[in-house]
């Protein structure tokens, strides 16, 4: 049969590994910030693409809700994940540019849902993730 | 015409439970990041679950070996348990991928609590299994998976460049830095491994042992492993192509099951979005049932112990007290806040490493005539079988790599 202890042993081990992993903060490579700020891009890319697709009342409001609560959530993660880490040297300024624009995508997404039927708004709300959209990538071109 | 008819069911019932949460994630995201250009990958994952799944059912009918009692009896018990424990854990993460999935596309649908939808999904799904038989749990959730073409028909409304769709055919081995090539071969091995999770093929050879069915039916098992998986290898195509067409010209990587839905009826209005929420619904609740009694038919047959869903509950009480262990243990993973795309992630990947050890005794199963008969492998298939064995082992070894240098294909 199996050795237990082993197993017992490997589960530990792994369990250790876990527990260390999340208590201790990463330090981010210029190649982790690198890919943190593509996908900030991407999420607010996304969002301009779904205010397009409210806009033109192509989703249900429910669906509006839901999608919402779902980036929200994917970005409250990022934004944990950037709070969790200390930038390599010299990558400070798009670092703070990262962290900002993840934390503004995350507010404009808890605003978005109470926007629908306001085309102005929503309108409004586009421009200004595109302008994020842009900062992100002045922060990408910094590193 | 009644034969045609079940015929006709089976391989809609194969095209509907093709398609789960894993290839729909991988898909999108492949073609997000490099266009057509994995489409062989779909290519070569459905021509290997067309062999394995024929195979195993084959070898199910001729010589009534369902998957893991070949598996113990060419490997040993020691080892064998061993494959068994793996393929169960990884059984049950996707089965908390699917429900933690079937969570989210219901609160697309209602707005509700995503965590008390969970708990309701868990509760509806162990109704179901509960109260219904085999044949209706794989027909009535197959044919609700139809309603995923929805995918196919948006991808083709958007007007794909179909000479450049062909083009990604053939593998690209230029690329312009290290990250884009491993990236490349990571999503290419997750899209292999997506269309070959095991779990399909296990729930698909026991059904054929559910069903009593006898070497007369050999025929209609060429054709729901064959046809069924083609027609479910278009829908997939499908999703390279939306990811392709909607995703990648506005640089967005699509990160959540609700983004790839938006995707599905991209060309359409909001009842286009209903039917794909309603086809990913029907897709990932057929996924999770399928995984839950996948483990339940692993270890039953792993131990020679009764099993079988048509069975009355008292006369397979291992078979019982397993897949609702599986619903109940996947609902406390999904409760406890890990995300359904890392889950999927990690049974995909891991998936492929441990599917050479089930697809080897298989293959040697059936191209053993003694025990075949006239039903062993042909020549053709031997060959076919051990190519297939020698892509399988090659992305296997290169798997966890591939997920570890990629950090599980960041962009």
């Amino acid at each position: 049969m199996l050795d237990l202890r082993a197993v017992g042993t490997v589960a530990y081990l792994i369990a250790l590994l876990w527990v260390s992993s999340c208590a201790r903060r990463t330090s981010l490579t210029r190649d982790d910030l690198r890919s943190k700020l593509v996908s900030a891009s991407s999420y607010a890319a996304e969002l301009e693409m779904f205010i397009d697709r409210v806009r033109q009342g192509r989703v249900t409001k429910l669906f509006v809700q839901g999608h919402a609560t779902q980036l929200e959530k994917e970005l409250k993660r990022s934004a944990e994940e950037l709070d969790h880490s200390t930038p390599q040297a010299g990558t400070e300024p798009p670092f703070q540019e990262c962290r900002k624009e993840v934390n503004f995508l995350r507010r404009e997404l808890v605003l978005l849902p109470t926007l629908t039927g306001n085309d102005g708004a929503l309108q409004s709300e586009r421009e200004q993730i595109k302008r994020s959209r842009e900062r992100l990538a002045d922060a990408s071109s910094l590193l | 015409m009644k034969k045609l008819l079940g015929v006709t069911l089976g391989i809609m019932t194969a095209l509907g439970g093709f398609v789960d949460l894993g290839q729909i994630v991988f898909t999108m995201q492949a073609g997000a990041l490099f266009g057509y250009g994995l489409l062989w990958s779909i290519l070569l994952g459905t021509a290997a679950i067309i062999v394995y799944m024929e195979m195993c059912g084959r070898v199910a009918v001729v010589a009534h070996e369902p998957v893991f009692a070949v598996v113990r009896d060419r490997f040993g018990f020691r080892f064998g348990l061993v494959v068994l424990i793996a393929s169960n854990l990884l059984n049950l993460a996707t089965c908390a991928a699917e429900l933690g999935g079937i969570a989210i596309i219901l609160q697309l649908l209602t707005g509700w609590d995503e965590k008390l939808l969970l708990l309701i999904a868990a509760i509806i799904l162990g109704m179901i299994v509960f109260g219904f038989k085999f044949q209706w749990i794989e027909r009535a959730f197959g044919l609700a998976g139809v309603t995923m073409t929805v995918f196919a028909v948006s991808a083709a409304a958007l007007h794909p460049n179909w000479h450049q769709l062909a083009r990604g055919l053939i593998p690209t081995l230029a690329h312009s830095d290290t990250k884009h090539a491993l990236l490349y071969w990571y999503f290419a091995v997750g899209i292999f491994s997506a269309l070959l999770m095991e779990y399909e093929v296990h729930f698909y050879s026991s059904g054929a042992i559910e069903e009593d069915w006898t070497t007369r039916d050999l025929g209609e098992n060429f054709a729901v492993a064959g046809f069924g998986s083609f027609l479910g290898a278009i829908i997939t195509t499908g999703l390279l192509v939306l990811g392709a067409l909607v995703f990648l010209p506005r640089g967005i990587f699509p990160n959540a099951l609700s983004t790839s839905i938006l995707a599905g009826a991209f060309p359409f209005a909001a009842k286009a979005l209903l039917l794909a929420l309603l086809g990913t619904l029907a897709c990932l609740c057929g996924a999770a049932l399928e995984t839950a009694l996948s483990g339940a038919y692993n270890v039953c047959q792993f131990f020679n112990l009764d099993w079988g869903k048509n069975l009355p509950v008292k006369s397979a009480p291992v078979y019982t007290a397993v897949w609702i262990t599986m619903i109940t243990v996947a609902f406390a993973i999904g409760l406890s806040g890990v995300r359904p795309l890392t889950l999927v992630n990690i049974s995909v990947i891991f998936g492929m490493v441990v599917m050479p050890f089930t697809y080897y005794p298989i293959l040697r199963v059936a191209a053993d005539k003694n025990i075949m008969g006239k039903h062993v492998n042909g020549l053709a298939d031997t060959i076919v079988g051990i190519i297939f064995l020698g892509l399988i082992t090659i992305a296997a070894s290169a798997a966890i790599p591939l997920m570890i240098l990629t950090q599980s294909g960041e962009p």
